[in-house]
């Protein structure tokens, strides 16, 4: 018998009671969240993962750019998504889950930002002096208010959300707030971008100059065309305007990598360049450039294959793979320039606004124009057409806030209701105190 | 050994006796010709009786008063023969009946006669004729109450096991697989990280069948307690084969043969597409005018083989059994391929009286080719049935033909390189300690190690990489399993009791790598290094810890009444507040056919079952229950942290509390025998992602809210039509019910997943959500005549107006939901079909007669649709894909036009391509599974050339399927094991169908 007892005792000894540990294992390539952001270096990582979101795949295409122009004169659907299809047909349904998408991705933007600017005044860090503070602060309510801004020229009416998201539970039943009042969170944002930036200034993240520049974008929307023209002139201080290239006059743009690359060009090329061709640009986008105008080249393409194409995003070869280093260009000195002269023209000032509006036309080899009260607005609405084409949501919100929309859309399907983008229903569903807005089919 | 010790008492007393009688002698051998050793030989109506000898043999001297024989073997039907002037016997043991079996139930083995829950067998000896797609689908039809689906025809490909419905939304739903004892790395993953489209891969398809003795399925929570936290799918035990003692025994096993897909689709050829695009686009817009048929290029009728070896015996305390195979099914698409090499070792060694000690170990290397398919334009399905046939396979200068980005179906096939490879090894060792004859202790130590490495090329000829792409990913997986039990029996007259205990510990770890290059110099090179630009380096770890401790008491009395009790505690380091769960199982059983008042009733057996039980789901994420922030979100080459998930401290494991009743009957001395089953699950604390408002950056956050019921019945029916010695005949239905309902969601707000699927309150899960046609529009009059249906034409759908709104609460479907408002909107979409089969089942036909031997195997599911979002495309008449040709000849054109499919349109501004009851089909099937012919050599012409057996074969799998569904097969799931999803077919590659020729040799 005490030979088995042994048998046992060794069988017992190898019983691993040490192991499967419950605290244990640990992941390795996320952290607890109160863990996250400790100190100056972590708060500039989350920094970085907010711009990172704006570079999302989704926001990349569908947000920043195809859905408003498909929802325009700028380009036709040809792709094969019926979600896209609804923009492409002005027929959006609030159940359209690419707008779902775009809806929240903006969204999970706008927290991350929030996370910087809540917590970054509590951390305790010597190092962290208020000035660089004031700057990740700044950095964080830019790129938040530069969302806000597309949120509410597309949408108008949508929830303010100023607050990190910690808790579940009704505090996220966030009801819509009035154009005026995000509008006016809008202003904040820049302007304290605008007076607190501090780090060098960078292409791709938010400078004293964008913010300035967007503080006249917003200004010439919300129709205060004293202000716009002041902070355009400020934000084309000491710039050269013509010597400097098409597009390479960037105030803004969103920056890609080969290892943080987009797809765009896959969206936009030919077949015959291996590409999707979702999107085309349209046959008035084309007839609208005049002949002998430089920015033809540089915009669209109807010669190298059986389509045309567009070609603002021209890496066709690494875009398949999602590698393409295309930036997207999120404001530039043109628009300033435009924007001074709409200005000019709308305060009376027409030798201000023909100066203006015939450097955008000798920088590209085109004959000056004379503006006059009876032909600004077209003439205008025409040239920040071709010179904006395929940059964003330009050429749907120049129609909507001039009044245009449905003269040139009616016959493509706006109707008056389309002023508005419904808010997405799996939001409405999930939150009670949002209420849908006035879109068609809602 | 207690009864041989009997009877060898027996055998020495009656010696003592001997007058007036017999020297019989004999052997006594199984249907296979294998020779039983230790057979009970007893003489009728004495207490004279002996045991077979190692070769079988045996010698009793019969005392006169006896005028029969009768033979019993455990696990084989009970003989009697009638002695007469014979003297020597040549006995033939039959296999025992269903109730005779020993089955395994957690960490014991009982006689299936005196199991108290509900629990079901596959004998894969049934399935041997037949190159399984992986061991899983022999329970396909052939246990009530599971639901097995192969979700595509791809080799190696993903399988849907569901054990008395689906009771999980968001965690796993398959079963807990465990092989001799050990719980393997499962199906909910197949490791890869590039995806081919939505299809998965089957880990479990590296278990080799030939291997496998039995599975047993354990469908209640009372009897599937055991496994607690991770039971509540059900538990699918796998045991492999053992040695037995004698002398050693080899087998080969050798098929091949030769599969094609079951049908093509027809699309509509070159010409014909000319006039569809030009009626489109005013032009042929693609350019070129070639006429390819794009599904003969990548269809193939291609290879199946297996082979295996094994060798099996025993003497002087041990045990073995050892085996190779080899299996290779070339899949019916071009470019796809499952190889499998496996190996085994069970080894079982008595040291002592007291200590037994063994090691099962098995080994696998597979090698899975993979193509693209389902929703990839770059898939080679998917191409095939789309791109225009008016693209060359080659261009003139020999690149590959394509439009519109579209893959060439041909460089789908033959230039994209995927390979998938599994090193996977588990295995256990284990030793048993004797402590008193009735007390005995098992320490088993297991694992299973799982490597997955991905190849993938994707030269620059493909639509998919301009400059040539390649990714090398690796995932190993690691499982540790300790259990320590303690075992007790005991039996005083009436009283039968077996009781254990036992402790057992599972740590898991799981470590990806995954990285990608592009920009190759040619597609002559193919090593990462070449890349010019690195694209993705990945790479992380995680992994779960498990602790757990449990008991298990059965008590019987007289073989009468049954009482078995069941708890676990796991303790699991997923959670965070709520550690530890408690699972109990209790149930009993009542033999009425032992009772006085049947003794002489028609029923030879008749038992009725009951139980009640509490199994859990732990398999959620392993950090599911952190507030994390993730690294990765990084800007300008820099790295950058951004919140992952919101987290829930208090998240815990979903319960699945069940009740089980149950009888089982035998007639005809058990000629005919069957169960009934009926059960009721409800699955509370369903781990649910809470949509939250995505105002708030998240989608959701997971908290335990929701609850799922399912209900069935389950009969299964076993009959011995014929049972003579010279034919015999068995027949065999089961048939199982289920109904599923989704009983509570968050704030009852329906889950939209997949294509076209909605999960919500009062619906099965996998049930489809659109609207609702009403044939087509013949003119502008019944346009006008209808609801406002915005940018409607004659030839679009007209579309019900169910409702003009969900009401106060929201939701539609609901009662509150608004009258209809004379608007075509989102509002008017309906609940279209469910993907869970009311009906599955099957139906066995086993005959031989004369050294044949038919085996005749049925499998069908009834009641439930299919969503052909394939439809949405080929059908779609609105955009450059190719159509098929029902869709191009049926199309509405003119006023008048009797048909179903909508007219051509450009854009579809209708949205008759929107989710809709077009697009859900009965998928109603019923098919022959498998079929087999074989023929036994006799042995009399075997035994004098040396061979033990000898038998030749022809089968069939999927020969012939009856349905009336409209795409490839019936039997599909494009997002593999999902959940909700369940039934969508898109782009999915097709079940195959196949016949084998093959042949068993033993010596």
């Amino acid at each position: 018998m005490e030979r088995y007892i042994k048998y046992l005792l060794i069988l017992v000894v190898f019983l691993p009671l040490g192991c499967a540990n419950l605290d244990d294992p640990q992941p390795v390539n996320s952290i607890a969240t109160e863990f996250a952001i400790i100190d100056r270096s972590s708060a500039n990582a989350a920094l970085n993962g907010v711009y990172s979101d704006l570079q999302d795949g989704t926001l990349a295409f569908d947000g920043w750019l195809a859905l408003a122009q498909y929802f325009s004169d700028e380009t036709v659907f040809t792709g094969t998504f019926p979600t896209r299809l609804e923009f492409g047909n002005f027929n959006v349904f609030p159940a359209n889950g690419t707008m779902a998408a775009v809806f929240s991705d903006f969204y999970e933007v706008i927290n991350r930002a929030n996370n910087v600017i809540d917590i970054v005044p509590t951390l305790e860090d010597e190092t962290f002096t208020p000035e660089d503070r004031n700057d990740f602060i700044a950095q964080a309510r830019f790129v938040r208010a530069q969302v806000y801004l597309h949120l509410v020229t597309l949408w108008q009416e949508v929830p303010l959300i100023l607050m990190p998201t910690v808790d579940v539970g009704e505090v996220l039943q966030v009801s819509t707030s009035s154009v005026d009042q995000i509008y006016a969170q809008v202003v904040e944002d820049f302007s304290f971008a605008q007076a607190n930036l501090s780090s060098a200034s960078s292409l791709f993240r938010a400078s004293q100059q964008s913010a300035t520049a967007f503080l006249a974008r917003v200004a010439l929307y919300r129709g205060d065309f004293g202000q716009a023209f002041g902070l355009a002139t400020q934000a084309l201080q000491g710039v050269d305007f013509t010597s400097v290239p098409y597009l390479e006059d960037q105030i803004y743009s969103l920056n890609f990598t080969p290892t943080d690359g987009n797809s765009l060009a896959f969206f936009y090329g030919p077949a015959e360049f291996g590409a999707r061709h979702s999107i085309e640009p349209s046959p008035e986008l084309i007839a609208a450039f005049e002949p002998g105008d430089a920015r033809f080249n540089s915009s669209v393409d109807v010669g190298s294959a059986s389509v045309p194409f567009g070609v603002k995003y021209p890496s066709f070869a690494d875009a398949n793979a999602g590698a393409a280093t295309d930036p997207i260009f999120f404001i530039r000195h043109a628009e300033m320039v435009l924007i001074a002269a709409e200005a000019a023209a709308e305060l009376g000032d027409f030798t201000e606004a023909n100066t203006f509006f015939n450097m955008i036309r000798t920088r590209v080899g085109l004959e000056p124009l004379e503006l006059d009260a009876s032909n600004y607005i077209d003439l205008i609405l025409q040239e920040r057409f071709v010179e904006l084409a395929m940059e964003g949501a330009h050429r749907l919100i120049d129609l909507r806030r001039t009044g245009r929309a449905l003269d040139v859309l009616g016959g493509l399907g706006y109707d008056p209701c389309d002023s508005v983008w419904p808010l997405p229903q799996r939001d409405i569903d999930r939150n009670p105190n949002l209420a849908q807005n006035g879109c068609c089919n809602c | 050994m207690k009864q041989v010790l009997q009877t060898l008492l027996l055998t020495l007393f009656s010696f003592g006796l001997m007058q007036a009688q017999n020297i019989v002698t004999g052997t006594v051998t199984d249907n296979n010709g294998e020779v039983l050793i230790g057979a009970n030989i007893l003489a009728k109506n004495t207490v004279v009786g002996t045991i077979t000898e190692i070769d079988g043999s045996f010698s009793l001297a019969v005392p006169a008063e006896s005028d029969a024989l009768i033979i019993s073997y455990a696990g084989f039907e009970t003989q009697e023969v009638l002695l007469g002037n014979q003297t020597n016997f040549d006995i033939v043991l039959r296999e025992g009946a269903l109730l005779d079996e020993v089955v395994v139930v957690g960490f014991t083995q009982q006689k299936r006669k005196d199991l108290t829950g509900a629990v079901s067998s596959v004998n894969l000896e049934e399935y041997s004729d037949v190159t399984l797609p992986a061991a899983t689908i022999a329970l396909q039809g052939s246990t009530s109450g599971v639901n097995v689906t192969k979700n595509s025809g791809t080799p190696g490909g993903g399988i849907d096991v569901r054990v008395r419905g689906t009771t999980s939304i968001n965690a796993s739903s398959q079963p807990l697989f465990v092989v001799d004892g050990i719980p393997i790395i499962d199906d909910n993953s197949d490791f890869t990280q590039d995806g081919v489209g939505n299809a998965q891969l089957s880990v479990l398809a590296d278990l080799n069948p030939d291997e496998i003795e039995s599975m047993e399925v354990l469908k209640d929570a009372a009897t599937a307690a055991i496994y607690g936290s991770r039971a509540a799918n059900g538990v699918v035990l796998i045991t492999t084969k053992k040695g037995k003692e004698g002398k050693a025994q080899i087998n080969f096993n050798a098929s091949r043969g030769s599969q094609e897909p079951v049908r093509t689709i027809d699309v509509v050829d070159g010409p014909t597409y000319i006039e569809y695009i030009t009626l489109l686009f005013g032009a042929n817009i693609v350019g070129t005018e070639a006429n390819s048929n794009w599904q003969d290029e990548i269809f193939r009728t291609s290879t199946i083989e297996e082979y295996s070896a094994n060798i099996s015996g025993g003497g002087q305390g041990t045990k073995y059994f050892a085996s190779l195979g080899y299996a290779n099914d070339e899949g019916i698409i071009v470019g796809s391929r499952f190889q499998r090499y496996s190996g085994r070792l069970n080894l079982e060694q008595k040291a002592s009286d007291r200590l037994d000690f063994g090691m099962n170990i098995g080994y696998t290397f597979s090698i899975t080719d993979q193509v693209q398919n389902d929703n990839n334009i770059f898939g080679a399905l998917s191409t095939a049935i789309l791109l225009p046939p008016v693209v060359p396979i080659r261009n003139d200068d020999g690149s590959f033909g394509s439009a519109f980005g579209l893959e060439n179906p041909v460089a789908a096939t033959t230039a994209y390189e995927n390979e998938v490879s599994r090193n996977r090894l588990n295995g256990k060792v284990f030793g048993k300690v004797k402590i008193t004859d009735n007390l005995s202790f098992t320490s088993t130590f297991g694992t299973d190690i799982l490597d997955v490495r991905e190849d993938i090329f994707e030269p620059s000829v493909l639509q998919s990489s301009a400059n040539g792409r390649l990714a090398v990913g690796n995932v190993r997986n690691t499982r540790f399993v300790n259990d320590n039990v303690l075992n007790f029996v005991y039996s005083v007259g009436d009283h039968n009791l077996l009781a254990l205990a036992g402790v057992s510990f599972q740590e898991d770890s799981q470590d990806f790598t995954f990285t990608e290059a592009v920009d190759l110099p040619t597609d002559g090179f193919t090593g990462l290094s070449s890349g010019a630009q690195p694209l993705t380096t990945n790479g992380f770890a995680t992994g779960d810890n498990l602790r757990s401790f449990f008991g298990n008491v059965n008590y019987n009395f007289g073989g009468k009444y049954f009482v078995t009790g069941t708890v676990r505690r796991d303790g699991s380091s997923r959670f965070i507040n709520n550690r530890w769960g408690t699972f109990p199982g209790v149930s009993v059983a009542w033999r009425l056919s032992d009772e006085d008042f049947l003794n002489n009733g028609p029923f030879s057996e008749l038992k009725l079952r009951a139980g009640w039980g509490q199994t859990g789901n732990n398999n959620i994420g392993n950090f599911a229950a952190r507030q994390l922030f993730s690294g990765g979100s990084n800007f300008e080459d820099t790295p950058g942290t951004s919140p992952a998930q919101i987290g829930n401290p208090d998240l815990k494991w979903e319960t699945t509390t069940s009740i089980s009743l149950g009888v089982d009957f035998g007639i005809l001395s058990d000629r005919l025998t069957g169960s009934i089953d009926l059960y009721r699950k409800n699955t509370t604390d369903l781990l649910l992602n809470r949509p939250i408002p995505t105002t708030s950056g998240f989608g959701n956050v997971l908290q335990n809210i929701g609850e799922v019921r399912n209900r069935g019945v389950e009969f299964n029916v076993n009959f011995a039509i014929l049972n003579t010695s010279k034919v015999k005949w068995d027949f065999n239905i089961l048939a199982s019910y289920n109904e599923n309902e989704v009983v509570t969601l968050v704030d009852g707000i329906p889950i939209d997943v997949g294509f076209g699927s909605r999960i919500a309150e009062g619906q099965p899960l996998g049930s489809f959500f659109g609207r609702v046609t009403d044939g087509l529009f013949q003119n502008e009059a019944e346009i006008e005549a209808h609801a406002t249906q915005p940018n409607a034409a004659p030839g679009d759908f007209r579309f019900v107006d169910i409702r003009g709104g969900a009401g106060d609460d929201g939701i539609l479907g609901t009662s509150d939901d608004l009258a209809p408002d004379g608007v075509i909107n989102d509002s008017d979409r309906d609940f279209i079909g469910k993907a869970i089969p009311d009906w599955t089942g099957g139906i066995r036909n086993s005959i031989s007669f004369a050294g044949f031997d038919l085996n005749a195997f049925f499998q069908f599911a009834q009641g439930f649709q299919i969503y052909n979002n394939n439809l949405a495309f080929a059908e779609g008449l609105n955009s450059v894909f190719a159509p098929t040709v029902r869709a191009w000849e049926n199309r509405w054109q003119q006023e008048g036009d009797d048909t179903i499919i909508p007219r051509a349109v450009l854009g579809d501004p209708n949205g008759n391509r929107l989710d809709s009851d077009r697009f859900t089909e009965d998928g109603d099937y019923i098919r022959l599974k498998t079929i087999s012919l074989g023929y036994s050599i006799p042995s009399s012409v075997l035994d004098n050339i040396g061979i033990r057996r000898a038998r030749v074969y022809v089968s069939g799998y999927n020969l012939w399927t009856a349905t009336g569904y409209s795409w490839f097969d019936p039997e599909v799931s494009t997002f593999d094991i999902s959940n909700g999803a369940a039934g969508t077919d898109f782009l999915t590659f097709p079940q195959p169908k196949s016949v084998t020729v093959g042949i068993n040799v033993g010596f």
